[in-house]
């Protein structure tokens, strides 16, 4: 409880402090006991009965919390290693395009280079460079056309975790708010409670 | 109850004022040493009321500002994306003008220029057209499928003509069979234009090409030498293999140019992608941030109610023991 209470003339002002800006909140913190604990030492049955409930209900809040930005940490981590894989199989496709593309030129300036000599087993030789150079820069182009069709499946499968971490943190929220409406559940019973202690202290001292 | 009540009330004022002398005016704002009863309690309460009000306000209102800052970055993904999506769509190899259309339109702004003697004209559309050219991914994506069409058939063509020049005209009307066979069964491979059977029929075309082709060797062999015909027959063939070859360095070049449009539609495809988790995580957060909100305000309902009933039941309480007390008195 960070609540910093000054009373005026005119009825209190209250403010609440971020405890991180403000020492004296801290020190305000330290004064002030925490109502659910207050409550549940109060050795009132239905109080403590109510606070038992609201501390449950915000134990199961906080853990909900923070198992839900786990799972939403996880779905942003695999959405963007799903873009970055997407990145990768651009890379691999300029890369095995730029072999490709060598290798073909390669092979044209070998029949370019064939038909001006006229030597037959030269003209044969610079074509058989040609085809091997272009058969070379294929078997290049093949890496980065392997890496880019993982580069795929790595996407589909980081997209695959990213939806079953955003499915998982939605339950996880869905358990959040059932942990707050608990809380709530706790003390709308809790104000049932005391109105009907106080109708029973009141009808007691009217009988007596 | 109570003990967070004289917590609230007894509270030093000094805790936010650290000048220190403010101590003599603190004097006045502290509860009466015998104040936990009745009116007393009252005022704790109406007091813990007020911070629970202003906490939950305090809390709406950070949580609006949040949603709102939610919703503009929203805006923004949502934004990225259709840019992204538009430079994927540009970058397709449909998009633009294609070799034909680029080549004519560049022939179409030279002859009006040149008919309205317009250099500068000359000079801007040219380079404009050019320009427009070489961003095209059709221009380039037309240009690759054509050069290596034209250097299949050109190379097919200077091989057979080159080899039957070599072995004199005898051949020649067989080495004119080869021809057709070979660059029809590369036409119907390219084209497809016997469907799902235009492989097996262009490699059967190309495969009796080349046996019609040995055999017309197989005749050369057998006639005299190289006639003049021969010699310009072979001066043909060797303009074939060039250009064959010319072609398929420039399909080459094509290539590379039209896998780099293939490589940025990836880029933009990811670009998208990326966006797209962005506005669908922000979404989630919104809407998750609006469910605490809700439930965060109905806790504070429930958490106001009760102290309200707690104020009515001490009020209750005081009222019913002051009636008793004077009854009994």
């Amino acid at each position: 409880m960070t609540v910093n209470a000054a009373q005026g003339v005119g009825g209190a002002v209250v403010d609440t402090v971020d405890p991180t800006t403000s020492a004296g909140a801290a020190d305000a913190a330290s004064i002030l006991p925490d109502p659910v604990t207050a409550l549940q030492m109060s050795g009132d049955p239905g109080a403590e009965l109510a606070a038992l409930a609201v501390k449950s209900g915000e134990q199961q809040e906080t853990n909900a919390q923070a198992a839900r930005d786990a799972q939403k940490n996880m779905e942003v981590s695999e959405d963007n290693r799903q873009v970055a894989a997407m990145n990768q199989k651009a890379n691999d496709i300029r890369s095995a395009g730029l072999w490709e593309g060598a290798g073909m030129m390669a092979e044209g300036a070998g029949s370019i280079a064939s038909a001006f000599t006229t030597s037959t087993k030269w003209g044969d030789g610079l074509k058989g460079a040609g085809k091997v150079g272009n058969g070379a820069a294929i078997m290049a182009a093949a890496e980065p056309k392997a890496a880019g069709a993982n580069a795929d499946a790595d996407a589909a499968a980081a997209k695959s975790a990213s939806d079953q971490a955003k499915s998982a943190a939605e339950d996880l929220h869905d358990a959040k708010k059932a942990g707050a409406e608990f809380v709530s559940t706790a003390l709308d019973f809790y104000r049932e409670y005391t109105s009907a202690q106080a109708s029973a202290r009141s009808a007691g001292l009217h009988r007596a | 109850m109570s003990n967070q009540v004289s917590a609230v009330r007894s509270t030093p004022v000094t805790a936010t004022d650290p000048s220190g002398n403010a101590g003599a005016s603190e004097a006045s704002l502290l509860p009466e040493a015998d104040s936990l009863s009745g009116g007393g309690i009252d005022d704790a309460l109406d007091g813990l009321y007020m911070a629970m009000a202003k906490q939950a306000e305090n809390g709406m209102q950070a949580g609006e500002s949040t949603v709102q800052v939610d919703e503009k970055a929203e805006q923004k993904a949502l934004a990225d994306q259709q840019a992204a999506v538009a430079r994927e769509r540009a970058a397709q190899a449909d998009q633009g003008r294609g070799f034909f259309s680029s080549i004519g339109h560049l022939v179409d702004d030279v002859t009006k220029d040149v008919t309205h003697v317009d250099p500068k004209g000359l000079v801007k559309d040219t380079v404009g057209d050019v320009k427009a050219a070489t961003n095209s991914p059709a221009f380039w994506n037309d240009l690759e499928k054509g050069a290596l069409v034209v250097a299949k058939v050109a190379a097919v063509v200077g091989s057979t003509v080159v080899t039957a020049a070599s072995f004199g005209a005898g051949s020649a009307t067989i080495v004119g069979a080869a021809i057709l066979l070979s660059v029809g069964g590369e036409i119907v491979s390219d084209t497809k234009c016997f469907g799902k059977a235009s492989d097996a029929i262009g490699v059967g075309m190309q495969l009796a090409g080349a046996a019609t082709g040995l055999a017309g060797t197989a005749v050369g062999a057998l006639t005299t030498g190289m006639t003049e015909a021969s010699k310009t027959a072979l001066g043909v063939g060797v303009a074939f293999t060039v250009l064959g070859g010319g072609s398929e360095a420039v399909a080459g070049g094509a290539h590379i140019e039209t896998q780099g449009f293939v490589a940025t539609a990836q880029y933009a495809a990811a670009d998208a992608q990326r966006a797209m988790n962005q506005n669908a995580e922000l979404e989630q957060a919104v809407g998750w941030e609006i469910d605490d909100l809700k439930a965060s305000s109905k806790t504070h309902k429930s958490a106001l109610q009760a102290t309200q009933g707690a104020i009515q039941a001490n009020d209750q309480s005081t009222a019913a023991a002051a009636a008793s007390i004077s009854v009994k008195g």
